[in-house]
């Protein structure tokens, strides 16, 4: 191994793949561009929901509940953004909705996503937004601590019953499989069978997820998970009623709690005296928290002037008759005073100018 | 006829270890005369519901889970002496016991999680104990793990680790560092630091002195300094005075059990006397009025419709036992508790048909290889090889092969002389026949 190097140690080419090379030259190609979907420099932050495409593009609210709460803080905010419909594998916590802010021209570092939880405080942030006492919102940080303390009860409402009897509603009853599949499976695949399997796999999640809303301590069952099972269950006649038994979900029981949870809202904002929840002069996420479930349970109907907004339940509206029933309608005012100042006549100019 | 309560069995010194039972009974306390409940000692394998706490009205025989289901079934069908403890509510009142009944449901159990189940060294030195002791014989094997698990999912949720590194229950992690050295290197010993000689809950002090204040900054707002119970006082003769009501009962549920037991690691209890002395204060109130004349036990007395109907009779408990082992069978569980809980649809039948057809495949290859019939060979069977013990200069490795044309070796099979060493080489056989450990090595001896 000592001895001196005196050429290459690579042996010479041999003649033959020397004369090819000759006549087809070694290129380095530049780089693709990036795929078309993928974020553009953009002057205004960029919000990414569950919508149609026509929806994002003509600013009208996601169906998700979690993205509708933020997209209406945004659009309560005044801060002008896009809405780009996208999915939960677009999102760097997995989950949407995210915002991504204004994004400069290519050669600086793309900035970081914001997840749902800061994106009030990316609103607040912004040098464009107006001193903290002219928000058209009310900032969570202005709340005085005792309202701070009482409104975490009631957020365990939206999360806990209320959350529990939409995914009941929208994924479990059987006479709002065309809703469901025209929100989130038709868009992803067009394949029959692929369609099969992500209703069954969105049907098992939300089982899950309702179950571990309302019992989280037992367990009995020992644990879900998929199995073949899971996948030959889905179709008629497969999963049978309800009696009871545990780790099944009864779906009479979590109606009649969310009924009593949604009643406690109505009564909870009819005790505030400026239309909005705790007494607030503006609303705050909270409003837009309550809002995102109250609008969204509504029942669609072609005429969109008399307040048939929602999604185009096929159950008849099951949840919309309890927010309606509530409190002779408190909340239901309450949806209406927010959809004028986000979507209302009012902002129509607006709307067209965030396209 | 006496509505039976079926709850999770006596712990700490209360009725039941589990909060929403416990919560159930404290109700139950206050919203009915005692002559017309009684307690039954029961765990989730051994009701139709499968979920405790559970009310059997054995008239009608209908089963019902959960509390706000036995509540509003009280409400719908009450019982003579029936009073709800919330009447003196106004609607608001009501709205606020709904909205803080849940809060606690869904932030004060992560805190029980974290307490009772997830720190090992309360789990093991006071909780399962109590569990297994309030379980006929062999069910604490089958029952109180899976108990446990669904817990540690809520103390999981925290972000919060108390188990120790031993425990059972703890998610295997990667394989720690020294696993992949050779076991002839030592690697220099690992300085104790003072992060060695803490527990856990030492380690993660701050982060659950912040989850508990959390929770009991938000309760300690509602109850107040003057009100006696959170929504109500207990004066006479002035508006808004009353007793415990269904929040209150609830929230007792949740807070006596961290208050009462004696755990090896009471951070949970040290930190709610120290910080939050109304809210103790409270639990001790709450203890006397609901259990001031006596915890209500569930002794089975010769005679009850507990006792007759067998509940905790050899063949029942057996039962139990192995429905419970069945739904910890890996792979099977899940159809077994369908099978078990709702009934066989049509893709139950078809995967334990084919279930079925598996498991007869492998018995049968089985039987098969075991009789000789089968080409495979035994998998994990060790093959002893015997290899010749080299003599003369082949003993020399390298040099001695490099001479070895010179001199024949003499080689012997089969024996082994006096003072003669040979090696015998152990080999696991893998599948399709391959080997595990060592290569196999051709040897060309010439035997003249």
């Amino acid at each position: 191994m000592t001895e001196p190097r005196t050429r290459s140690w690579m042996p010479p080419i041999p003649g033959p793949l020397q004369r090819l090379f000759d006549h087809f030259p070694l290129a380095t190609y530049p780089p693709n561009d990036l795929p078309a979907r993928s974020p553009r420099p953009s002057p205004l932050p960029t919000l990414y929901i569950f919508a149609s495409d026509e929806d994002a593009a003509r600013g009208l609210p996601s169906f998700n509940p979690s993205c509708l709460k933020w997209q209406t803080l945004l659009r309560l905010s005044h801060l002008p953004h896009l809405a780009v419909p996208s999915t939960n594998h677009a999102s760097p916590t997995g989950s949407l909705p995210f915002l991504l802010p204004p994004t400069p021209a290519l050669p600086s570092p793309p900035p970081r996503p914001i997840p749902a939880s800061n994106i009030e405080r990316f609103i607040l942030s912004q040098p464009t937004s107006p001193p903290p006492t002219d928000h058209f919102f009310t900032p969570s940080s202005s709340l005085p601590p005792s309202v701070v303390l009482r409104q975490q009860p009631y957020l365990s409402l939206l999360s806990g019953p209320i959350r529990a009897a939409w995914l009941t509603a929208l994924y479990l009853d059987e006479s709002n499989t065309r809703l469901l599949q025209s929100l989130y499976i038709d868009p992803t695949s067009s394949s029959p069978l692929v369609r099969a399997a992500t209703l069954s796999h969105l049907r098992a999640a939300a089982e899950r997820e309702v179950l571990r809303i309302l019992y989280p301590t037992t367990g009995a069952s020992g644990g879900w998970r998929l199995s073949i099972n899971a996948i030959l269950e889905f179709g008629p006649g497969a999963r049978k009623e309800p009696g009871g038994g545990g780790g099944v979900v009864n779906s009479e029981e979590i109606y009649r709690e969310a009924e009593r949870a949604w009643e406690s809202l109505a009564l909870l904002l009819g005790e505030s005296e400026t239309g909005w929840f705790f007494g607030v002069d503006r609303p705050g996420v909270f409003d837009v928290g309550v809002f995102a479930y109250s609008y969204l349970v509504g029942v669609a109907s072609g005429e969109e002037e008399k307040g048939g907004r929602g999604l185009e339940w096929g159950d008849g509206g099951r949840l919309d008759r309890i927010v309606r029933g509530a409190h002779h309608g408190e909340l239901v005012r309450h949806r209406e005073r927010i959809w004028d100042m986000c979507w209302g006549r009012r902002r129509d100019g607006e709307g067209m100018k965030e396209r | 006829m006496v509505l039976e309560l079926h709850v999770w069995g006596p712990a700490f010194g209360l009725p039941s270890l589990d909060p929403e039972c416990l919560g159930a009974i404290a109700y139950f306390t206050q919203a009915l005369d005692r002559s017309e409940w009684t307690v039954v000692r029961s765990s989730p394998s051994a009701v139709p519901t499968r979920r405790l706490p559970t009310l059997h009205d054995p008239q009608t025989q209908t089963w019902t889970a959960s509390l706000p289901s036995i509540i509003s079934r009280l409400t719908l069908n009450p019982p003579p002496t029936f009073h709800s403890p919330d009447t003196p509510l106004t609607p608001s009142q009501l709205a606020t016991s709904t909205a803080y009944a849940t809060y606690l449901t869904a932030s004060a159990s992560p805190l029980l999680s974290l307490s009772l189940y997830a720190s090992t060294a309360n789990w093991t030195a006071s909780v399962r104990p109590a569990y297994t002791s309030s379980l006929p014989f062999p069910l604490g094997w089958t029952e109180v793990p899976a108990v446990r698990r669904a817990w540690l999912r809520l103390a999981d949720a925290t972000g919060i680790d108390l188990l120790d590194a031993e425990d059972a229950e703890r998610p295997a992690g990667p394989p720690e560092d020294g696993g992949v050295l050779p076991p002839d290197i030592k690697l220099p010993k690992k300085k104790q630091g003072v992060a060695d000689l803490l527990t856990p809950e030492q380690k993660a002090r701050i982060g659950l002195h912040a989850l508990v204040d959390g929770v009991m900054d938000v309760l300690a707002d509602l109850k107040g300094e003057e009100k006696k119970w959170f929504l109500l006082d207990d004066d006479d003769g002035e508006e808004g005075a009353g007793g415990p009501t269904t929040l209150d009962c609830v929230a007792f549920g949740y807070l006596a059990l961290m208050v009462y037991p004696d755990l090896p690691r009471p951070w949970l209890r040290d930190r709610i006397v120290e910080k939050y002395p109304a809210l103790q204060a409270w639990v001790n109130d709450m203890t006397a009025v609901c259990f001031g004349d006596g915890v209500p036990t569930a002794a089975p007395v010769a005679g009850t419709a507990e006792a007759r109907r067998g509940e905790d009779g050899v063949v029942r408990v057996a039962g139990r036992f192995v429905d419970g082992v069945g739904r910890s069978v890996p792979g099977l569980g899940e159809e077994w508790r369908r099978w078990r809980d709702v009934g066989l649809g049509v893709g139950d039948v078809l995967a334990i048909a084919g279930g079925t057809a598996v498991a007869a495949v492998l018995v049968a290859a089985y039987v098969l290889h075991k009789r000789g019939s089968a080409l495979m060979p035994v998998l994990g069977a060790p093959v002893h090889r015997w290899e010749a013990p080299r003599r003369g200069l082949a003993g020399f490795g390298a040099a001695g092969a490099l001479f070895g044309g010179f001199f024949t070796p003499e080689v012997r099979f089969g024996s082994v002389g006096g003072g003669e060493s040979g090696r015998v080489q152990t080999e696991v056989q893998a599948p399709f026949g391959g080997k595990v450990d060592g290569v196999e090595v051709d040897v060309n001896v010439d035997i003249d």
